[in-house]
């Protein structure tokens, strides 16, 4: 059964979870080594090297813990645990350090932070 | 506490809005033959805008400041637009209150004998978390 983004939706990064988490999206990609040789009909490939990448948005809040630490690491980035809750039983957790981190201000509007994160090593699925 | 209750609270909090009194501030509408100046508002749409255990949500909220003149219609959305300022009130938090414009709605002659009063019409958009 699909969740809902609603509740259970939360994102952590070293352990601090926003208050104002708009948008979160992780992305996991697999390079691939091919292996054709000629006079094949089909193309072979084996499986290369994985890596996992988050990006998301939150309200750009310095009382925000997780913006808080964000921020500083922008400045340094250091390796971060982060946990990833879509909905129940819908985890992703591992550490990560960040390699983006914007702010964006508008006229008469909220602001908002986007961020990129690298993950390093295994992603628990849970 | 509903997100209406919290929008009069803010627009009466304290004496920011002086021009009219705290009874005549209400929500949707007023009696045709009650006193003015007056104030009516009207939360006319919520939305959720973050995830998470305590969701912002995006309220869109029109006061309409009602005057027989149109000069104290203004003066009252100037004080309206003092007021509207985060904070807490009745419980509900207040993080971001952005006042987006005002309109002049000036009076109309009636048939009868009372003319529509003028109503400078203000909205805003308030971020808030229950």
């Amino acid at each position: 059964m699909p969740g809902i983004s609603t509740a259970l939706t939360a994102f952590s990064y070293n352990s601090q979870v926003t208050t104002g988490l708009v948008s979160v999206s992780t992305s996991a990609t697999t390079d691939t080594i091919e292996t054709t040789r000629i006079g094949d009909a089909r193309r072979t490939f084996v499986v290369g090297q994985g890596t996992t990448t988050i990006s998301g948005e939150i309200y750009y809040d310095q009382a925000d813990p997780c913006a808080a630490v964000m921020e500083t690491d922008a400045q340094a980035p250091t390796s971060r645990a982060f946990s990833c809750t879509y909905s129940t039983s819908m985890t992703m957790s591992g550490n990560c350090f960040i390699t983006s981190w914007q702010v964006t201000a508008s006229s008469n509007d909220t602001i908002r932070a986007s961020f990129e994160l690298q993950t390093t090593g295994t992603v628990t699925i849970a | 506490m509903s997100i209406e209750q919290a929008v009069r609270t803010m627009l009466t909090t304290g004496s920011t809005i002086s021009l009219v009194a705290d009874a005549r501030v209400t929500h949707g509408y007023r009696l045709q033959d009650s006193a003015l100046p007056a104030i009516t508002y009207e939360v006319r749409s919520v939305e959720t805008a973050t995830c998470g255990a305590s969701p912002t949500r995006v309220a869109d909220v029109e006061v309409r400041c009602i005057s027989e003149l149109a000069t104290e219609a203004l003066a009252i959305a100037a004080q309206v637009r003092a007021a509207s300022v985060a904070g807490t009130y009745s419980t509900i938090v207040f993080d971001a209150v952005l006042y987006q414009n005002h309109v002049l709605e000036a009076a109309q002659p009636g048939e009868g004998d009372e003319a529509t009063p003028s109503e400078a019409v203000c909205t805003m958009t308030i971020y808030y978390r229950e």
